[in-house]
């Protein structure tokens, strides 16, 4: 595939360079060549920068798409309607990938199938990997060099998250980390403090306050099933107890006792503490609803929770066990290896608009979402955070994240098999000492299959 | 019969006919022999492959997809899904239907009326029939939790509980096609001759035992027909199983068409997909067999 | 009951002399139990129109609320904008009626070459179109998928309608009626030399015309509902069918808005259900068709 991307490379270069030559004048050339913004205009420093994608016009219509998350697809096109009046000969089609990061990576994959991608792709912190073992995803940089990115600048940990091999493969966008929200009002009644629990022993003794004062279905925190990320939440909860899913290089780690104490520590809140339960729907739906005091979840819910909720909410830190421990998350940006290089660019011209401080700022802002960039919080987003403290909580707390183990992101379906673990300890009351060997040997064999193979060829 | 069309194609050619024939037949054959017969091959062939649907290559790997099919827990769980699925909704479905046939046999004013609207449930596609249960069944919020709790019963959690969610798909898919039953029913109640009935009065028959010997041995064609045609449709049901459980939870719902859906077009295994198919499509031959070789000779033809 | 019901099919007449209290009461039995069959099928259907109009507090407040305060029209609103419904039910439309119109015509013009027409062991053909019926369609989603990919006809019209175009079971349905109809006509036209495709269209589908209906109704009710194909094949808004246009709403609107969610099944379900209370006795008898006489 990357034969034929390059043989592209020559013949757009080629194409471009002809065009540009002869100087013809057809409708397309007229609107470009009065327009000042192309972004990689072939006259402008093409000495200090030469990659692949130097002298390549950028597409006029590109197609993006995205899963909305946490309700922001109209903020999404609010940013689109930006871009064009900025880049008015690119045009972005958005177009809704699934309900949720899985159904985006099932289209995906069938869209690779049939021939029928987009030129930006939203994929989840567990889906990109998988594309690039498929190389079906292109490697950003020569791109992000050509279109002088300004990467120092985004978060150090978020742009991370997508490095591999030397290279770097999506742009982060949509980032969270889970946060605890709590209910201010339940909070007062129980007579606890204005705060989040420092600790998880601390959340029992709350718990068991809180859950004196709850009604019939109501509980004082909330679980998340397998398909709704348990396996993120729980993350931060097995890095507390210091353990880990695995190492960076896909060698599983679930029986420690660590891992076994963590899993057996969110069994008990449900089965013996009893101040828990398993979310029938949503804990966001639940914890807007009051059936559930507390709840974590993704940043991604800051501006709605809020807003829905009848009560005043409140954010925390991750309580801790031995340690602090959060994972980052969420999804990023991807380019489809198989388009042609002006698409190529015209998708990099878009993901960097949408990576600029202030339209990172409104983003977040308004769903949720952590700002990418590092002058963002300082200068776009400065009076905002003063003004929402539950933001402020968020992006304390970014600071001290880490990215996610191999186990959970790189082994496609990695979450799924850990999450589905972690039904059986909180549906089903199972031990974790019976549960992670399972689960341990699922993620072996889903790594002896799917990943192995393809790390070599 | 069968020799229709012979003598009375008097003073054409054969040929023509022949070719007539191969006209008015060959769209159809065609499209069964692309989208049925060589797919099924496909699906055989690729059951001994690794492979994720967009790589060039696919991996030869022979039998080690039914090797891990059959050597897996969950494997065997699933199986028993979807024969628990299929007996509880056959056996619910037929025993239902017929008592309610047998009751709206009699001559009760609205029971045409009653019939339609049994009935109407049938004809509603299946996803949103699905969709309208789940919240139904909200253990909150819902109809079935809102009348327990009347009843001072508190609701299952039917969404996470494994124990409650197969009783729930169970239910749903009961209420979907017990008017059908109904109807077929009835109808075969209609094709049982007075007479016997009188005969059997005439002999002083108690009321259960005209049912055991008139009533049931007549209706057993019918009853065979709903039983082919529900364990097919029950082994085959998926609409209702995605929009509600996805399978969940922990599997509790999953039976092994929504094993092939999810091995295929979710996690994109397409040979662990295939190799369940491959299964699935011997369980489903042989039931059709084995129903039609033993039921067939117990069945009373009148 | 069975004991109720079999003493009730033929009744001897008898003279009503006395109040037969137990006659009345059993009678009284019957029509609740009646009621309350009828009732278990409305149920939820009726919970779904009365969260339709409720407000969001209405629905997620306990004790729920039976009947909805007053009509609130918001969520048919929210539900329409939320996603094309529009344009779902105009896919719905065409790949029903294309798909039906392929089915039918397929089915048709097979069982009349079966019947009609002089070919060599034209029952092996038989018997090979038969045969289809032990293939389930999920049994062969896989390569169809792959086949239709490279068709390029992933999210088109034709990629949800051709795989399922070919026809076993409606081919075996219009087969037995053909071989009941009467030689005499049949032999009467062709000595008048009327051509196949004409004794088709007036002779032998006029005299079918239950059993076409039959299996046009099956063919309709199956297309209209169909739920996997569509789902792979339908990637975006462009083909997707009425029934994948709920789960996207029910996707869009998550379960935290029951009501929007009711409110898009009523604009699904209660067309259909009009339609068929208007039609009931021909889909009753089509669809259930068959099954007695085999």
């Amino acid at each position: 595939m990357s034969k034929v991307s390059r043989r592209h490379v020559l013949g757009m270069a080629g194409g471009a360079a002809a065009l540009g030559l002869v100087g013809c004048g057809g409708d397309d050339d007229d609107s470009d060549s009065t327009s000042t913004s192309t972004p990689t205009g072939s006259t402008t420093t093409s000495a200090s920068t030469t990659t692949k994608f130097n002298g390549v016009k950028a597409a006029t219509q590109i197609t993006y798409w995205s899963v909305h998350p946490a309700n922001s697809k109209a903020v999404e096109e609010e940013l689109i309607t930006r871009f064009q009046a900025r880049y008015p000969d690119i045009k972005v089609k958005l177009e809704t990938a699934g309900a949720n990061y899985a159904e985006a990576s099932q289209k995906f994959n069938a869209g690779l199938a049939a021939k029928q991608i987009p030129d930006i792709i939203m994929l989840s912190d567990v889906w990109w990997f998988k594309y690039y073992l498929a190389k079906t995803i292109t490697s950003v940089d020569d791109l992000t060099k050509e279109l002088k990115v300004d990467l120092p600048d985004y978060q150090d940990t978020l742009i991370k998250d997508y490095q591999y091999d030397g290279k770097q493969w999506a742009m982060p966008f949509a980032r969270s980390t889970p946060l605890f929200y709590y209910n201010k009002q339940k909070w007062s009644a129980a007579g606890l403090p204005d705060r989040g629990p420092k600790t998880w022993d601390e959340m029992d003794e709350w718990g068991a306050k809180l859950q004196a004062k709850a009604g019939s279905g109501e509980y004082a925190f909330t679980h998340v099933k397998g398909d709704s990320y348990a396996a993120w939440t729980f993350h931060g909860i097995i890095w507390q107890y210091g353990g880990r899913y695995s190492d960076q290089n896909f060698k599983i780690l679930l029986d420690s006792q660590e891992a076994i104490d963590a899993g057996n520590y969110v069994r008990s809140q449900v089965f013996t503490k009893k101040y828990a339960n398993v979310t029938a729907n949503s804990e966001t739906a639940d914890f807007i609803a009051g059936t559930t005091a507390s709840m974590l979840s993704s940043t991604g819910g800051l501006a709605g929770v809020p807003k829905d909720a009848k009560f005043e909410v409140g954010t925390a830190f991750y309580p801790e066990k031995k340690q602090f421990g959060c994972p980052t998350g969420g999804a990023g940006l991807c380019i489809p290896d198989a388009i042609p290089d002006a698409n190529k660019v015209a998708a990099m011209t878009f993901i960097k608009f949408l990576g600029e401080p202030e339209n990172t700022a409104y983003y977040s802002q308004n769903v949720g979402y952590m700002p990418v960039r590092k002058s963002a919080v300082t200068g776009a987003m400065a009076e905002f955070l003063k003004t929402k403290p539950q933001f402020k909580t968020a992006i304390d707390q970014l600071a001290k994240t880490q990215s996610q183990d191999s186990a959970r992101v790189y082994i496609p379906g990695g979450d799924a098999i850990l999450g589905k673990g972690l039904e059986r300890m909180i549906l089903n009351n199972e031990d974790a000492k019976n549960v992670w060997p399972d689960v341990k040997k699922e993620l072996e064999k889903a790594y002896e299959n799917d990943v192995k193979p393809k790390l070599k060829a | 019969m069968t020799t229709f069309g012979r003598p009375t194609a008097i003073g054409t050619q054969p040929w023509k006919e022949y070719l007539l024939f191969l006209a008015f037949v060959a769209p159809n054959l065609i499209l069964l022999f692309l989208f049925t017969y060589k797919p099924l091959y496909e699906t055989v062939r690729l059951s001994f492959y690794n492979w994720d649907l967009i790589s060039p290559v696919k991996t030869w790997v022979g039998l080690e997809n039914y090797r891990d099919y059959f050597d897996n827990e969950t494997n065997r769980y699933i199986i028993r899904n979807t024969l628990v699925f299929s007996f509880a909704t056959v056996a619910g479905t037929l025993s239902l239907g017929l008592a309610l046939a047998l009751l709206l046999n009699r001559p009760l004013r609205g029971r045409n009326a009653a019939r339609t609207i049994l009935f109407a449930p049938y004809v509603v596609s299946g996803a949103a029939i699905g969709i309208v249960w789940l919240f139904v069944f909200d253990p909150r919020f819902g109809l079935v939790a809102a009348l327990l709790e009347r009843a001072g019963v508190a609701s299952p959690n039917w969404y996470n509980d494994p124990d409650w969610a197969m009783p729930m798909v169970i239910i749903v898919f009961i209420w979907k096609n017990l008017g059908y039953a109904v109807v077929v029913y009835i109808a075969g109640l209609q094709t049982i001759p007075k007479e016997l009935y009188e005969a059997s009065r005439v002999d002083g028959a108690q009321a259960w035992s005209r049912f055991r010997n008139v009533t049931l041995p007549h209706l057993s064609p019918v009853t065979f027909f709903l039983l082919v045609t529900s364990i097919l449709s029950s082994m085959q049901a998926f609409d209702i199983v995605r929009v509600m459980t996805q399978g969940g939870p922990l599997d509790s719902t999953k039976t092994m068409v929504y094993q092939v859906y999810e091995q295929g077009f979710v996690n994109y295994r397409v040979g662990a997909a295939s190799a369940v198919a491959t299964v699935l499509f011997i369980f489903l031959l042989a039931a059709t067999v084995l129903q039609i070789r033993f039921l067939e000779r117990r069945v009373h033809y009148s | 009951m069975a004991r109720a019901v079999a003493s009730g099919v033929s009744r001897p007449a008898r003279a009503r002399t006395s109040f037969d209290w137990r006659r009345v009461t059993k009678s009284i039995l019957l029509y609740l139990i009646v009621a309350l069959c009828v009732a278990t099928i409305c149920a939820p259907l009726f919970w779904m129109v009365a969260a339709s109009f409720k407000t969001r507090q209405e629905i997620y407040t306990l004790p729920v609320s039976w009947l909805p305060g007053e009509l609130h029209w918001k969520n048919y609103r929210q539900a329409w904008t939320a996603v094309p419904f529009e344009r779902y039910f105009i896919n719905s439309l065409v790949t029903t009626v294309l798909g039906s119109g392929l089915k039918v015509a397929n089915g048709v013009l097979t069982a009349y070459a079966l019947v009609f027409l002089r070919f060599p062991r034209k029952d092996i053909i038989f018997l090979g179109i038969l045969a289809a019926l032990m293939v389930p369609e999920q049994v062969v989603l896989i390569p169809n998928f792959v086949l239709v990919s490279e068709l390029n006809w992933v999210n088109t019209y034709q990629g949800i309608i051709i795989p399922g175009g070919g026809v076993a079971f409606g081919t075996f349905l219009m087969r037995q009626h053909f071989l009941t109809l009467p030689k005499e006509v049949i032999e009467a036209a062709r000595m008048d030399g009327a051509g196949h495709l004409r004794m088709l269209w007036t002779i032998v589908l006029p005299m079918s015309r239950p059993t076409l209906v039959t299996f046009t109704l099956i063919t309709v009710v199956a297309k209209w509902n169909e739920y996997v194909w569509p789902l792979l094949v339908a990637t975006d808004d462009k083909v997707r069918t009425l029934p994948l246009g709920l789960t996207q709403l029910q996707n869009s609107e998550g379960q935290t808005q029951w009501g929007v969610v009711m409110a898009g099944a009523v604009l699904v379900i209660v067309p259909i259900l009009a339609l068929f209370v208007w039609a009931q006795r021909h889909v009753v008898e089509g669809l259930t068709a068959g099954s007695v006489k085999g």
